[in-house]
């Protein structure tokens, strides 16, 4: 269990980036995490990755306060899973895979033989097992990615964390993916925590929904009762359609053409985001 | 690839470079600007080590054993500090174009230097120059450190960047005002502009005994943290999120980088290239994986330098014997590693493009 | 194509350019004084004599070397021999005679051995005379020398030994001695000659040594404003001597200038005399222990004082300048004695530097406590002094 309790963070003194947030998220939740640009969504997730410090407010993984379980054993209830990796020198897709298995190796323990059939099994699921032995520079983005999250499966998480894991790629690797995370969810029980640009790919996976606006959670609940008008007015600009997937059932949106006299159509992000 | 054959790749590596280390120094004990002949080269380190109590003629006793290697102990110490800097600032600045200067070691160390001399010049003349200007310019490099960390501490945390960019202003200014003191100062340059370009040719056991300690920690803490580095060196973010602690781990990393650097640059000036080129060609062997980069660097930085050092001082021999002109001066060793380095970073960054 | 063209031509503007002021010659002009009427002496000459005659303030020591009636042969100033016919009228001196282009010379009469020489001073250039320097110029020095610019600090000390001190009206920075010298005005500095000091100094010769400007540029300069520069080269003892006479020449102190110098050779002879075991000498210029020491060779002037003390020079070379040599050498060579070059201004570390060193332990001249700081202007400076630098060498290497 997560509970994060009156979180509040600013990057400098001046303004508050998140405003008295309060969650509890069950294990085995996948939870979706949407909102404008700025809303402080990628802020939420460093902050429980523990890339950023955490000062004003309380959370507790499991029980325990996050500030005080030492960073290695967090590794191993948490993995991430950004949105973007630049790799600089010439590891193989293998090696970085590998690099998940720190945390549960000591200082001079070499990757072992169960290290490396775990390292396999991620691969062989994210489906980049092929390319194990290629450099990690020279994968393409959708290649790349799910080397990433083969190598957040090797920490052997309880939580994952994604921050918009699929914005650089094309439909294809998106869908892939978020397949692939969403078995996890419902076989391993690996509870997800992931930050989605496109609310219809969270409508369509998660079990929950935060709404995020202004550094505060302003709607929290299952997608089809999170997705309404008046919810989307408070984070979207544009009027929206609604409507229901015909052989899935889950809620999706389209923008609403804006009447005006040039009939322009305001377009919908999912695009390339910031 | 499965875990024995990595194994077995990595010993052999660190096998043949210890060989190869090993036979450097013994060929390189037996050139120099006084002609000794191979055998009784042999005979004197046999007679030294296991106490033979043999004489020899035209000092070449001590020509070998207190002049010659010592050179080579410290060309060895001091390619193996400048390496493993020079890989750790490459990981921890994810930058394969860094060196082990790049955060200010040298011109705080050149500035210490020279800050030293004048000081020993005016106030502290009884004690000689050669034991005021390493301990000056070890406090000159290892103050320049903390300095940029202090300015690049932001919320307890040091971002590396700011490191950087804190590094290359207080690198211009200490360079400047060593130039003009350099300039103003009456009274013999020489040793300062020598000890500038890096000088590798009046060591003394005494050298070595002090270095050697130094430089072993330094180097052991940098081979021990090198999983860490490893993480650091595809981000930051990453490492932190595969459960390294970031902040303590830079920490350690770059006091135990500038630690050798500090004591490579007190004692023999400012040597370029090697902390720059050993690694990365080291990286193209035997990959980035620092747990294997660091010791192989390491070595292969202390063969570079051995060579590179005989070549510096029996430079003026070898041009006598190739154009017939007799020999004037001794190269200094950075002169040497710049020659080989300079064309080698360029085709680099050529090829980076 | 057009690029290419363009940045052949731009080449060859610049290579142009840079040859052009090399070919543009300097048009030097000879005629330096108003037309005075000639002036003539009449003198009379015993063979074998020598004698300094004066004509127009200056100095002609003619001697008077065979007499074979009708031709004579002369001596002009010590030099090459010129062989005279007596006639009546006035012969040019052709330039057999160095320096002496306005000089008419006649032999008039010729009774047993006495010869009667009518001498007449000619020509617009009687204000100056030539004499050949160091580098083979034929300098154009004044005839009367009032006014000295000394670039050199052995030429400093030559000029004050000559007791021409007060007449120097400027220096180089590094001219020290003796302690007078240090109120004279500076016109030179390590930087280069100062122009504008020295023109206003307006001297009347400047006398410099080759060795402090080896590469002709304080010369060059000094020579485009039309200055008369006299240029030594001094790389011997013998040298010295040779220089301290003429700077008596160019000065009109020649017989001073004899004095010092027989001085100065009696004091050598008396050091050549003296028994030594031809120890091995090595001459350090500077070690600090840190760099790899620089060291004076057979063929500097150390390596001269050396030789003429009776030692034997521990580094052959023949560049005429200090090298580096490693501190093996030094323990190869053994040295039986070490002098190490010492200044009272800015001391250098070398002797305290060698006897610290524990690889030099075990060398002869360490062993035997005969490494010696001697004051480096008695040795590397080519003036009078030098003798002094070579009695204390001698000190050390005779027995």
């Amino acid at each position: 269990m997560l509970k994060i309790k009156d979180l509040t963070f600013s990057y400098d003194k001046s303004q508050d980036v998140l405003k008295n947030v309060n969650i509890k998220i069950k294990k085995g939740e996948f939870v979706g995490i949407v909102g404008p640009n700025g809303c402080g969504k990628t802020t939420l997730v460093n902050i429980l990755s523990r890339v950023l410090e955490q000062k004003k407010g309380n959370i507790r993984l499991n029980g325990e306060d996050l500030n005080t379980i030492p960073q290695n054993e967090i590794a191993k209830l948490i993995a991430v899973v950004p949105q973007e990796s630049m790799f600089e020198f010439e590891f193989t897709a293998m090696e970085i895979v590998l690099m998940g298995r720190l945390p549960y190796l000591a200082r001079f323990q070499l990757e072992g033989k169960r290290d490396r059939k775990i390292a396999e099994r991620a691969m062989k699921k994210t489906q980049c097992w092929q390319f194990r032995d290629k450099y990690i520079k020279n994968l393409s983005g959708g290649e790349k990615q799910r080397v990433i999250v083969a190598r957040a499966l090797t920490q052997e998480p309880e939580y994952l964390l994604l921050d918009e894991p699929t914005s650089h790629l094309d439909m294809n690797f998106q869908y892939e993916i978020l397949d692939l995370i969403a078995e996890l969810n419902k076989t391993k029980g690996v509870t997800i925590i992931s930050v989605f640009h496109d609310i219809n790919l969270a409508s369509k996976y998660c079990t929950r929904l935060l709404l995020m606006k202004d550094g505060r959670i302003i709607a929290d609940g299952p997608p089809k009762t999170i997705i309404n008008r008046k919810n989307m007015s408070k984070i979207y600009e544009f009027n929206i359609i609604l409507k229901r997937h015909p052989k899935e059932g889950y809620k999706y949106i389209l923008p609403d053409i804006v009447n005006t006299t040039n009939n322009q159509i305001i377009p919908i992000l999912p695009t390339i985001s910031q | 690839m499965p875990q024995a054959k990595v194994v077995l790749k990595w010993s052999t590596t660190l096998f043949v470079l210890v060989i190869a280390i090993v036979l450097s120094a013994i060929v390189c004990l037996t050139i120099g600007s006084v002609t000794i002949p191979a055998e009784v080269v042999f005979q004197i380190l046999i007679n030294r080590l296991f106490d033979q109590g043999m004489t020899f003629e035209h000092g070449y006793d001590v020509i070998v054993w207190d002049l010659r290697l010592p050179g080579i102990l410290m060309a060895i110490l001091v390619g193996v500090a400048l390496s493993t800097a020079g890989a750790t600032m490459q990981g921890l600045f994810r930058n394969p174009l860094a060196d082990p200067f790049v955060i200010g070691v040298s011109s705080g160390g050149a500035f210490g230097a020279i800050i030293g001399l004048i000081v020993q010049q005016r106030m502290l003349s009884s004690i000689p120059k050669e034991h005021v200007l390493p301990i000056a310019s070890f406090i000159g490099a290892i103050g320049t450190i903390f300095l940029v960390y202090l300015l690049s501490k932001k919320g307890g945390k040091v971002s590396v960047t700011t490191m950087l960019l804190v590094g290359i202003a207080l690198s211009s200014f200490f360079s400047a005002v060593t130039m003009f003191l350099t300039y103003i100062q009456v009274g013999d340059p020489r040793s300062v502009l020598f000890w500038m370009m890096g000088a590798l040719d009046n060591i003394r056991w005494y050298n070595v005994q002090i270095s050697f300690p130094l430089i072993l920690v330094g180097v052991v803490i940098l081979i021990i943290y090198s999983r860490d580095l490893n993480a650091f060196s595809v981000g930051e973010n990453t490492a932190k999120q595969l459960g390294v602690n970031v902040e303590r781990s830079k920490m350690i990393l770059l006091s135990a980088a500038a630690l050798v650097t500090a004591v490579a640059v007190a004692f023999t000036g400012i040597i370029g290239f090697v902390g720059l080129i050993i690694p990365h060609v080291m990286r193209k062997i035997v990959g980035p994986d620092h747990r294997i980069l660091i010791p192989s660097s390491a070595l292969f930085g202390g063969i570079f330098l051995i060579w590179a050092n005989t070549l510096s001082l029996n430079f003026s021999d070898i041009y006598e014997a190739l154009s017939g002109e007799p020999r004037l001066v001794i190269l200094p060793v950075g002169v040497v590693t710049a020659l080989f380095g300079a064309p080698f970073f360029l085709y680099l960054l050529m090829v980076r493009k | 194509m057009k690029t290419k063209k363009f940045v052949i031509i731009i080449t060859l503007i610049i290579i142009a350019s840079a040859l052009l002021p090399g070919c543009i010659e300097s048009n030097e002009d000879d005629n330096g004084g108003k037309n005075e009427p000639p002036i003539s002496v009449t003198e009379v000459l015993e063979l074998n004599e020598s004698k300094i005659i004066t004509i127009d303030n200056t100095d002609y020591n003619f001697t008077v070397k065979k007499i074979e009636d009708p031709t004579v042969i002369l001596a002009l100033n010590g030099n090459d021999s010129m062989i005279m016919l007596k006639s009546n009228e006035p012969e040019e001196t052709d330039t057999d005679f160095d320096g002496v282009n306005d000089l008419e010379i006649n032999v008039t009469e010729i009774a047993g051995s006495k010869v009667t020489l009518d001498l007449r001073s000619t020509g617009s250039a009687s204000k100056y005379r030539y004499i050949t320097d160091d580098m083979g110029q034929n300098v154009k020095v004044p005839k009367k020398v009032d006014k000295i610019v000394s670039m050199a600090p052995s030429i400093t000390e030559i000029l004050f030994a000559l007791s021409v001190g007060d007449k120097l009206v400027g220096r180089d920075q590094a001219s020290n001695y003796p302690a007078s010298a240090q109120d004279i005005d500076i016109v030179s500095t390590y930087e280069g000659v100062d122009m504008e000091m020295l023109l206003v100094k307006d001297p009347d010769i400047i006398i410099m040594d080759k060795s402090l400007d080896f590469y002709d540029t304080n010369y060059n300069k000094m020579k485009d404003y039309g200055l008369n520069v006299f240029r030594l080269y001094p790389r011997t003892i013998i040298d010295v001597l040779n220089n301290i006479e003429t700077i008596g020449l160019v000065t009109n102190t020649l017989p001073t200038a004899k004095e010092l110098t027989d001085g100065l050779r009696d004091r050598i002879d008396t050091v050549e005399t003296r028994e030594t075991l031809k120890p091995k000498v090595l001459y350090v210029i500077y070690y600090d222990g840190t760099t790899s020491p620089w060291v004076g060779t057979s063929s500097t002037f150390s390596g001269d004082l050396i030789i003429t003390a009776g030692g034997k020079v521990a580094v052959d070379d023949e560049m005429g300048i200090a090298i580096q040599i490693t501190v093996e050498e030094i323990i190869s060579l053994n040295p039986d004695i070490i002098f190490t070059s010492q200044d009272d201004q800015w001391p250098t570390p070398s002797r305290d530097a060698i006897l610290n060193d524990e690889a030099l332990k075990d060398v002869n001249a360490v062993k035997n406590n005969l490494v010696i700081d001697v004051n480096a202007d008695l040795v590397d400076r080519p003036g009078p002094r030098i003798v002094d630098g070579l009695e204390l060498f001698s000190d050390y290497i005779a027995i």
